[in-house]
């Protein structure tokens, strides 16, 4: 009796405290922030060593999610993630190339964020000439950008590579082309001098200049051909530096007047005129070739319009096709590069631009010789004997995916200045391979892997070297997420995050925390000036600042209505 | 002509000793007793038997021993070698090898286990339907095999593993999609031996349905085999996972197997020997020691290499 | 048997169609597509679409793959511009295939020797030592086989180029690293299969008749175990000629393998369709052509497969 009596009893507390337990304010968990990354062997370790920070710091545990780097991709493009590890490499050395990724409605601006402020500042950057106002409104811009924090700055990415000491002029670049042969030599090399061994990593996918995106067939095509200009070691683009001998510029910074070098040609024998620079740059943007790096050429007065031209198909619709191609066609007569002779070429900008030469200086502004590139059609470029080169080397050999041997070019107009022979490329995409390879002196310099460093600042100290990329690494938030909508949420991972921490102790490889969103290699308005030590400099803290994040997060998190997790005590 | 007649006296009845010395003695010795006798005798057998035992045993106890979480990050601490704290060393995140090690084996056997299984329930019913029945059934399902078999593996483990969200649910589904079709073959092919057998007919005969003759004589009988072809399917499926990590495919951070950290041992090979050493003896061993059960019982299961 | 001939010829390509089909299908359920990259804009997506004939429904791009196929036109890559798949399939799989068979002729022919000896003297030394070779070559992974060989014989030794594919010198290498594998399970296959029949009572019967040992083990032992081993030979074969990624990775060697798995990577729809088709039809003709083979040498194969049928 006794017991069924305290059984009772002790049923109804229990009923009445559970009732009680129901009716305070009622608090949720936390959703859980799903975050997306690349699945590379280096990038799971990266993204895992932010995990590992963020529960750290703030108590939360983000889901992980590695995937191929296209599945990534598509799934930011389909906002199908929450937070996403993500970079941005620069196109032109001005920081314009990072800050209008986040204008609204921008092709890239996969967070969907928008700032009006923002994208007024954008657009006067973009159309004044006054260096001074431009920066100040792209610096003004990347304040509310950081502020509001749609994108979290982490790191900027720095090269590592150890070369020989015997190997020396490669003259290596934070921009595309990365690596530039023209000056280089070697002195006592044991294999005989006036050769080089290095290891491309892979088969150049694409070396059509005009369709070409990548590092690797970039670096060949800087080696095989030349733009307009080419630039010097030091950095600098002077006149008569590439088939250029000289350029005017007019009073408004609208019109450049190109003189072609005199007696240039191509391999084959044939002059090399300004008709192939103009065959080349309509051909870049014309639909047909269908060029992923068209936009860099919207510089060019028309040149977008050309691009936006419909074509239907052809056996579907032979009326449509018949009017698009008109269209097409006073499309490209007006777009504003014009050969007026063979030494002569006028060309007519849409704004004032400040970098419009180093543009020309890029593989997509290379010149095309319109007979051998119709000659051989869709397989231009895919053999030795199937283009055509102007540059400093010729290819000589090439075996597909397994070796590739560049020959000086004797019929190069600097053919004096270029002091190698020959450089042999390998093919291999193993990390270790590279590495026993040069320590075997088969290789002459190599990229040196993350894992590899202490190894190399041990052993060959003076052979290994760093220099900055232009290059940027940033979370990127989804503006929809429950939590992650709120700026206050968003502010504090940024605050959570020891930048500090996460260079030193995860990446390890001569990373720099990033206190800013373009990285120090974008100039300011001058050579020599760095845009966000100018502007910038130290405005998210590189430590983060713990104690604020979790404060600020524990606010926003409750104001939304959830609990707000305890950070490990450790 | 002398004749004897036996008088009572010459009879002397049965001690109790006698009397049992007809009865057999021996307990009756059962197909899998004398498999497990012969199987004894195997010295290889009996080691791989051991150490399977005692890498299971760390599998289970290992990471709990230890006084690391397998994911815990010890920063200042990064590829470390083997060390009083740090039994085995730790990795490039400062997380401790020893943890890792035995955590990762616990899932590459558990992968192993369970595609195997997989294979094995699939490829037994698959195989023993399509033998028993014949004709056009069987003709029908073994060309389904065939045409799976035909499939490229690894494109199709690739395009699964793209196509579904990453985990260990979707390396086991991949593998399993097209690691069946051995089993069915092998299974077929006894079970088209065995029907043919007198005690098959006799069943038939007083009137068995085909699924009992299935569940009861001819599953059974093909056992043997399948238990030998189960010992190395699951070293090939810890293979197979092992392969997937090495392009990349293997099992989710922060999760470990012995595949995913053989491959991140590999990437520092050169300077951090023992960051790969370790889990490629362990995976060696586990490969090593189910090869000699599954060696082991091979000869043990086939009578006819009795000596 | 001609019949049997025409019908597993017949049964080869429904097959065939079924693994493109189910290519196609998965293919395309795969996030993203061959033009995804970080800088492209729909604009030149829906350009690239248009050249590529990406545009299309799905179902007329089946079709035209369908009617390619059977012109044995696989298309242009995507990923390589300008390179049709039919010539980079000609120009690697000769690589692999020369790769693959080094290794194959490697592994068959030791392997077959070990298996022999370790059946020979069962349960002595030597069929240990066999054993642990065989075993110790199925549990150890080839990259960790390839990189100490690398190690050793390249770079500390200096006997052998550590990569490159120029000479018979740089087969060496990979050609072990990859044929250790098969060794080892040819060495345990063919130990078995000799056991089975050293029992059987025709060897029995040889001995009673008094031929030598020698004789007995070549003619009547060797000759009867290798039979299931050519059944294995044929998927082995196509097995081990383009299945050569990991080898082919790390010793820079210009072959079929990596484009296996680089294909999916970079959505090289026609590079995919390409390997999947030619890995198959490899596949498929070689376990057909073992088919007949076993069914000419073995009659007793032909009558089962009678009955079967």
């Amino acid at each position: 009796m006794q017991i069924k009596k305290t059984a009772v009893v002790f049923t109804c507390v229990l009923l009445v405290a559970s009732l009680l337990a129901g009716c305070g304010p009622k608090k949720q968990s936390l959703p859980a922030i799903r975050f997306l990354a690349d699945d590379s062997e280096a990038a799971k370790k990266y993204a895992q060593g932010l995990q590992e920070i963020f529960r750290k710091n703030l108590g939360i545990e983000l889901v992980l999610e590695n995937v191929d780097f296209k599945t990534r991709l598509q799934k930011m493009r389909d906002q199908d993630f929450d937070l996403v590890f993500a970079g941005w490499g620069a196109d032109y050395n001005d920081p314009m190339s990072f800050i209008d990724l986040w204008v609204t409605d921008g092709p890239y601006n996969d967070v969907g964020w928008s700032n009006e402020e923002f994208d007024e500042l954008v657009t006067l950057a973009k159309t004044s000439t006054d260096q001074q106002e431009r920066m100040e409104a792209m610096a003004k811009a990347e304040k509310i950008l950081l502020d509001e924090a749609p994108i979290i700055p982490v790191y900027w990415r720095q090269r590592n590579f150890a070369e020989h000491p015997w190997a020396k002029g490669i003259v290596r670049t934070a921009f595309a082309p990365s690596n530039e042969w023209k000056w280089a030599y070697t002195e006592g090399r044991p294999g005989g001098d006036n050769e080089l061994n290095l290891n491309l990593g892979e088969e150049p996918p694409d070396l059509q200049s005009v369709t070409c995106t990548d590092t690797v067939s970039i670096d060949i095509l800087n080696a095989t051909l030349e733009g307009l200009v080419r630039m010097n070691p030091d950095g600098v683009y002077e006149q008569g530096s590439g088939l250029a001998e000289s350029w005017t510029v007019s009073d408004d910074g609208l019109v450049y007047t190109f003189t072609i070098k005199d007696g240039l040609k191509w391999s084959n024998g044939e002059p090399l005129t300004a008709h192939d620079f103009e065959y080349a740059w309509k051909t870049v943007v014309d639909p047909r070739t269908a060029s992923q790096y068209n936009y860099i050429m919207f510089f060019v007065k028309g040149a977008e319009d050309v691009a936006n031209v419909e074509i239907p198909d052809e056996e579907e619709d032979p009326e449509g096709y018949k009017d698009a191609i008109a269209e097409l066609q006073e499309a490209l007569d007006n777009m504003g590069v014009q050969a007026i002779d063979d030494n002569h070429l006028v060309v007519t900008l849409e704004a004032p631009s400040t970098f419009f030469l180093s543009l020309c200086a890029f593989s997509t502004y290379y010149p095309l010789n319109q007979k051998a590139h119709e000659q051989w059609g869709e397989g231009y470029a895919t053999e030795v004997d199937k283009m055509l080169y102007c540059g400093p080397f010729v290819i000589d050999e090439w075996k597909h995916g397994s070796k590739m041997v560049l020959k000086k070019n004797t019929g190069y107009w600097d053919a004096d200045n270029v002091k190698l022979d020959s450089i042999h490329f390998d093919m291999i995409k193993d990390i270790n391979t590279p590495v026993t390879m040069y320590e075997a002196n088969e290789l002459d310099a190599i990229g040196v892997p993350g894992d590899f460093i202490p190894k190399f600042q041990s052993e060959r100290p003076d052979e290994f070297k760093q220099m900055p990329e232009a290059v940027s690494f940033y979370l990127e938030c989804n503006l929809n997420h429950p939590l992650l909508k709120d700026p206050k949420v968003r502010q504090a991972l940024s605050l959570a995050l020891d930048r500090q921490e996460y260079c030193d102790n995860v990446l390890r490889n001569y990373s720099e925390p990033a206190y800013a969103y373009c990285p120090p290699s974008m100039q300011g308005a001058e050579p020599g000036e760095v845009f966000v030590e100018k502007y910038l400099k130290d405005y998210l803290p590189i430590t983060g600042d713990v104690a604020r994040a979790q404060k600020l997060f524990k606010e926003a998190v409750e104001a939304l209505g959830y609990e707000a997790p305890e950070p490990p005590t450790k | 002509m002398l004749r004897y007649n036996p008088k009572p006296e010459d009879f002397i009845p049965l001690t109790l000793d006698e009397k049992e010395s007809d009865a057999i003695t021996r307990p009756p010795i059962g197909y899998w007793q004398d498999v497990w006798m012969r199987f004894r005798k195997n010295k290889l057998a009996l080691t791989g038997l051991a150490i399977l035992a005692i890498l299971g045993i760390m599998a289970i106890t290992g990471p709990i021993i230890s006084q690391w979480d397998y994911r815990e990050c010890d920063y200042g601490h990064f590829n470390e070698f083997v060390s009083s704290s740090h039994w085995f060393g730790t990795d490039y995140l400062g997380r401790d090898m020893f943890t890792r090690l035995w955590h990762g084996t616990r899932i590459s056997v558990f992968i192993g286990v369970t595609a195997a299984v997989i294979d094995l329930v699939i490829g037994v019913i698959w195989g023993g339907i399509a033998g028993y029945f014949g004709g056009i059934v069987d003709d029908i399902m073994m060309r389904i095999v065939d045409i799976l078999y035909g499939i490229p593996y690894l494109l199709v483990v690739i395009l699964l593993l793209v196509v579904m969200e990453p985990g260990l649910a979707s390396i086991i589904i991949a593998m399993s999609l097209t690691g069946w079709v051995g089993m069915a073959r092998l299974v077929r092919g006894q079970v088209l031996q065995l029907k043919e057998m007198e005690y098959v007919l006799a069943a038939r005969s007083i009137g068995a349905s085909p699924r009992r003759i299935i569940a009861r004589h001819l599953i059974p009988n093909t056992m043997g085999v399948v238990l030998v072809s189960l010992t190395s399917s699951i070293p090939g499926a810890i293979f197979g996972e092992a392969f997937l990590s090495f392009i990349g495919l293997g099992v989710p951070m922060p999760q470990a197997s012995l595949g995913t950290l053989a491959n991140e041992g590999y990437q520092v090979l050169r300077i951090y020997p023992q960051n790969m050493i370790i889990p490629a003896v362990a995976m060696s061993l586990l490969i090593l020691s189910f090869n000699f059960v599954g060696d082991g019982l091979r000869d043990a299961l086939d009578p006819r290499l009795r000596q | 048997m001609g019949r049997y001939i025409l019908r597993r010829f017949g049964f080869m390509l429904i097959s065939l169609w079924v693994i493109v089909t189910v290519s196609f299908i998965l293919m395309n359920a795969v996030p993203g597509g061959p033009f995804t990259s970080v800088k492209l804009t729909p604009l030149v997506e829906k350009q690239l679409e248009r050249k590529y004939g990406l545009d299309k429904p799905r179902w007329q791009q089946y079709i035209t793959l369908l009617k390619n196929l059977l012109r044995f036109d696989l298309g242009l890559s995507i990923r390589e511009r300008g390179r049709s798949v039919n010539d980079i399939i000609k120009y690697t799989f000769p690589t692999s295939a020369v790769l693959g068979l080094e290794a194959l002729t490697f592994a068959v022919t030791l392997g077959l020797a070990l298996g022999i000896i370790a059946a020979l003297y069962r349960g002595k030394g030597l069929d240990y030592a066999a054993i642990i070779i065989a075993v110790i070559g199925v549990s150890i992974p080839n990259f960790v086989v390839a990189s100490i060989l690398q190690y050793v014989f390249g770079y500390k030794l200096n006997l052998l180029p550590i990569a490159r594919w120029e000479s018979f010198k740089h087969t060496i290498l990979p050609a072990f690293a990859l044929g250790l594998g098969t060794l080892a399970s040819m060495t345990r296959m063919m130990r078995s299969s000799m056991l089975e029949v050293l029992s059987q009572d025709f060897i029995r019967t040889a001995k009673a008749k008094g031929l030598t040992s020698a004789q007995i083990i070549w003619r009547h032992g060797v000759r009867n175990a290798i039979l299931p081993i050519v059944t294995i030979l044929g998927p082995l074969t196509a097995a081990i000629t383009t299945g050569t990624l990991v080898i082919e990775r790390m010793f820079g060697i210009p072959g079929l393998g990596k484009y296996f798995v680089e294909s999916i990577y970079n959505r090289d729809y026609p590079m995919i369709m390409g390997t999947t088709v030619f890995y198959s039809a490899i596949l498929l003709f070689m376990t057909f052509l073992v088919d007949i083979a076993y069914g000419l040498v073995d009659p007793r194969i032909r009558i089962a497969r009678g009955k079967g049928d």
